[in-house]
């Protein structure tokens, strides 16, 4: 279950950070066309407002890029990708206001358990399909009902053509917000094989994939002139960004933005007054998942904030209560446990520089005569069996397998920094672990002049205005 | 053990001899030749990895002196160490693994002077460590440098490592960087598949593996080795060395051998074979004329003087047979002397038997003309009828003496050995012989020589054939082929003539007893005929033969010389 501190909690920090970003990216002076914030939006984006609006954005997104389970997404390129394809009922943008979505009105009963959504009229899927309270209560079930749900979210009842009625276990404050999620957006049946249907402002007209992920697609926007057509290229996490920055200026003309976490791609783009570099929201919180339950001892704030500034070249910080998962603790908890044997591996999320940097960390601490007391108490019952550790990085399928076999000293990955709505898309941790949580990260968006306005949603995702999605 | 065993044995070894010997000196040969250049190969690689190790301290200590001086002018590194946690600190932890990079060093660290590691290049977030022991085991090891186990996020790295020092702000610091000694590298140094080069610390399991080679054969073992100081910098304890063995495996070696065995083993079974066909169908070829003239020899006796040893061999055998013949020819000879002596002796004894026998045919007609003389004188009118009564013991005596005549006739002895017309006596036997079952077809050679015999012996001779070969044709029709031909033989020119039938043929044992005396198959023979004609053959200097197949009839072929 989600807890509202969370919620109220991620305000603040995400409105501070964009402001401040946006300041300094207009302070310097060798910008000349640097980002403003709108009057009276702080979240919307707007790159260099005397340049002509273009049509056509490209975009780079780290991959990989799937849309077989969308909307849960396991990315922040899937996020930002579903997110212009998959609408909720409504959004939350980041002040945290509530807008329409695809629900023209919405209200609760005084329990604020219960609560009604009236879908606008004359919405339709990409396949021409009707969007009504029925094609809602379809969608929502791929999202999960189950109590490991974060949100525990009821059975939908449709009272009406276009009414549909929802309830939630608890009532949380951070509701209706909560219905912003993206796990909550509103997909129709695609074809065997094809994404779901799309229900946001962007249609796929093209698509290319290898190996199951996509490797690029072209978004349009509903009807000619409500946006700008984005053409978007998925590339490896562990590209070197700098090469597509160098192609963005190539090709200035199809000006473009980029999302990285790669800190010398950020550097990069910060030496060029083409670029603006905006950060988005914290939204991952790296755990060690320690098999020992004694790992629960967790690093002090001094500590976590020297593995974010030494330890790790990302944008991190200490990782920053609250956690979520220590109120839902269910949706981080994998149901199959093994008993561990010491191995000595540390391992961590492969593609992910982050966490193989705070995994290589506590190997070498490990070694270390002067090893920490919470490195000790993390790797506890293999300290004594193998002294000597190393980082070993897998797939998100082997690093379930080797948690749940209990073979790992610990894991390193990526927890989703919100509660999830739905319970997918990142590790769980084995039953009897412990969750250490070790730093926070952000992702930035570089933006090269000329883009057209774009705001940053709660929870990250970037999304482009149009006439008829505000 | 006969003679051919002999020879094909001898001729065996001759061949396979020489095979076994060559091979063997080629696998030793080789075996020598490989081994040399495999020693020469390891003192050349050891040589080789001596000046390599050198040069790579050397040039690896270059690069951490460049490096310290790079560093200890780096304002960043300066402020970094000196300024606390700050903005440099970043960049200095960042150091070491650009500079890595840019130096193609397998492991670079920095420490400060109480030995905490400020910034590692193989392991970026070892830093703030704290193992001072390392650079202090490298600057003692300075000249040689050692062999490091560092320790990696991923794992350990063996490398060959030197180390530097700076000093910024009145502090020291220590550079310490290797070059990676993995596996690859040291495959690189191989020469070959047989010859490598293995690290080995200490006195470990690996080096127990790799026992020093000595007579043994051994499939893997430690030609050589070269020492260098150890540094395990995740293990407490004394340092040990490191050892770089150079190993030779010796199992293309033995593979060449057992090759070299295969195909020697492979000649030697085909030379084998090969030899044993060879020598087997030399040997019957070198014996087979000898078996011949034992065969002949063995035939030979008084009574069967006929076998011909003559042949056109020019070669040892040859001039055996020769031998052999000329022996048969003066035994002929000498058997024809003594016969003639005994037929000289026995002829009293003949005479007498003839005296008593014709006496005994003599006397009924003596006493029936004593009694009809008597019973002329006495009762003359009684004469006609009394000698009606003793007629028929006259006609039977007449008929007796003239039997005993003819039987005698046929012992009689032909001395004469004037010249006669082979083809004018086949004419006339032919004339005389003929049957109404038997047709006589005369085959004769024109013109044809005289032949030294006299004609009533060669008669004889020529009747016995004919008369046995219209005998072999049981009364059934068939053909009698007389022929005649002139041949050159080794001991001059000869006749041959030829009675053939078409009758019963003779069995192998009836051939071997057909010349014999008294042996016949007919119920009214006397079994004197072919013995009479061997012996009239052999006093004439010729032979006579018989060649025959059951059911086919019969060929009788007596070689005279001619006149």
């Amino acid at each position: 279950m989600a807890h509202p501190e969370m919620y109220r909690h991620r305000r603040p920090t995400r409105c501070v950070d964009l402001l401040a970003a946006l300041l300094v990216a207009c302070a310097k002076p060798s910008v000349p066309v640097g980002v403003a914030p709108a009057a009276g939006a702080s979240c919307l984006v707007r790159a260099d407002s005397t340049a002509p609006a273009l049509t056509d954005v490209r975009i780079v997104l780290p991959g990989p890029i799937r849309l077989e389970a969308a909307p849960i997404f396991g990315s922040l390129g899937e996020l930002i990708v579903q997110k212009q394809l998959y609408a909720p009922l409504v959004r939350s943008d980041c002040n945290g206001q509530v807008v329409a979505g695809l629900a023209e009105r919405w209200r609760s009963d005084p329990t604020g358990r219960r609560w009604t959504f009236d879908v606008r009229a004359g919405q339709r899927f990409s396949g021409g399909a009707p969007i009504d309270a029925m094609a809602v209560r379809d969608s929502w079930p791929r999202a999960g009902a189950s109590p490991r749900d974060g949100l525990s979210l009821l059975e939908p009842i449709v009272t009406g053509p276009l009414t549909l009625e929802t309830a939630v276990v608890e009532p949380l404050e951070a509701l209706p917000a909560a219905f912003a999620d993206v796990a909550l957006a509103v997909v129709g049946s695609g074809g065997r094989g094809a994404p779901s249907a799309e229900s946001g402002a962007f249609r796929i007209t093209r698509s290319a994939r290898a190996g199951g992920s996509y490797t690029s697609f072209d978004l349009a926007p509903v009807a000619e002139g409500l946006g700008p057509r984005l053409h978007v290229d998925v590339v490896p996490a562990d590209a070197d960004l700098r090469d597509v920055l160098d192609r963005q200026q190539v090709a200035i003309a199809r000006a473009g933005i980029v999302i990285a976490r790669d800190p010398t791609a950020l550097s990069y783009a910060r030496g060029h007054p083409e670029f603006t570099v905006v950060p988005l929201p914290w939204d991952r919180t790296y755990v060690a998942i320690a098999s020992a339950a004694s790992g629960a001892a967790h690093p002090s704030p001094e500590v976590r904030s020297s593995l974010a500034r030494d330890a790790v070249r990302g944008d991190a910080r200490a990782a920053e209560p609250p956690y979520w998962w220590e109120n839902a603790p269910a949706c981080a908890r994998s149901a199959r446990a093994q008993p561990a044997r010491a191995t000595g591996d540390v391992a961590y999320l492969a593609g992910d520089p982050i966490a193989r940097e705070l995994a290589e960390r506590i190997v070498a601490l490990a070694g270390s005569s002067e090893r920490a007391p919470w490195v000790s108490a993390m790797l506890a019952g293999h300290l004594a069996v193998r002294p000597l550790f190393r980082a070993v990085g897998f797939g998100k399928t082997a690093l379930d397998s080797a948690l749940g076999s209990g073979r790992l000293a610990a894991a390193i990955v990526p927890y989703p920094r919100l509660n999830p709505v739905v319970c997918e898309g990142f590790v769980k941790a084995p039953p009897g672990s412990a969750l250490v949580p070790l730093v926070d990260s952000r992702a930035h968006v570089i933006a090269l002049r000329g883009v057209p306005s774009f705001v940053i949603d709660a929870d990250g995702a970037i999304r482009f205005l149009t006439a008829a999605a505000p | 053990m006969t003679f051919r065993a002999r020879l094909t044995i001898g001729m065996l070894a001759a061949a396979l001899l020489p095979i076994a010997i060559f091979g063997i000196g080629v696998r030793r040969e080789m075996a020598a030749r490989l081994n040399r250049q495999a020693d020469r190969q390891v003192d050349a690689l050891v040589n080789v990895l001596r000046a390599d190790l050198t040069t790579e301290v050397r040039d690896t200590r270059a690069r951490l002196g460049a490096l310290a001086h790079q560093l200890a002018a780096d304002t960043r590194f300066r402020l970094a160490v000196e300024s606390g946690p700050s903005a440099d600190r970043r960049w200095l932890l960042d150091w070491a693994v650009e500079a890595m990079r840019g130096t193609g060093l397998a492991m670079l660290q920095v420490q400060d002077s109480a030995g905490r590691i400020v910034s590692s290049g193989h392991f970026r977030n070892d830093f703030d460590r704290l193992d001072p022991r390392l650079p202090r085991a490298l600057a003692a090891a300075r000249a040689t440098g050692a062999v490091v186990r560092a320790r990696l996020a991923d794992g350990v790295l063996q490398a060959l490592a030197g180390v530097d020092s700076l000093t910024v702000g009145g502090r020291r610091y220590t550079i310490v960087g290797a070059r990676a000694l993995d596996s690859v590298r040291l495959a690189n140094l191989s020469p070959n598949s047989e010859i490598g080069v293995v690290l080995v610390i200490g006195d470990s399991a690996a080096r127990a593996r790799l026992p020093a080679c000595g007579a043994a054969v051994l499939p893997r073992c430690a030609v050589a080795e070269l020492a260098l100081p150890y540094f395990d910098d995740s293990a407490d304890g004394p340092g040990r060395s490191a050892r770089f063995l150079v190993t030779r495996d010796s199992g293309p070696i033995e593979a060449l051998r057992r090759s070299v065995d295969r195909w020697l083993l492979l000649a030697l079974g085909v030379t084998l074979v090969a030899a044993l066909g060879l020598a087997t169908w030399f040997a019957g070829r070198i014996a087979r004329p000898i078996t011949e003239l034992a065969d002949k020899t063995a035939r030979v006796d008084l009574d069967r003087l006929d076998q011909e040893f003559a042949t056109d061999r020019d070669d040892e055998i040859g001039a055996l047979a020769r031998l052999l013949d000329a022996m048969t020819s003066r035994l002929r000879s000498g058997a024809a002397r003594l016969r003639e002596t005994e037929r000289r002796a026995t002829v009293g004894d003949l005479s007498r038997q003839i005296n008593h026998d014709i006496k005994n045919g003599l006397a009924p007609i003596r006493h029936v003309v004593r009694h009809l003389t008597e019973i002329a004188e006495r009762q003359p009118d009684q004469l006609a009828a009394i000698f009606g009564e003793r007629r028929a013991t006259l006609e039977s005596s007449v008929e007796y003496l003239d039997g005993l005549a003819r039987n005698y006739a046929k012992l009689s002895p032909a001395l004469d050995r004037s010249s006669s017309d082979p083809n004018a006596i086949l004419r006339e036997i032919a004339a005389a012989n003929g049957a109404a079952h038997a047709v006589i077809e005369l085959r004769l050679a024109e013109p044809m020589p005289p032949v030294r015999a006299d004609p009533l012996v060669l008669r004889r001779i020529l009747e016995n054939l004919v008369g046995n070969a219209v005998d072999a044709l049981d009364g059934r029709p068939g053909r009698v082929i007389l022929s005649s031909a002139a041949a050159d033989a080794p001991n001059g020119r000869r006749a041959c003539l030829t009675v053939a039938d078409s009758g019963r043929g003779m069995g192998p044992e009836e051939l071997d007893r057909s010349f014999d005396d008294f042996y016949t198959t007919k119920a009214a023979g006397t079994g004197l005929g072919l013995s009479v004609v061997r012996r009239l053959v052999t006093d004439l200097g010729g032979s006579v033969r018989a060649e025959t197949m059951p059911g086919q009839g019969s060929t009788f072929t007596v070689e005279i010389p001619t006149a």
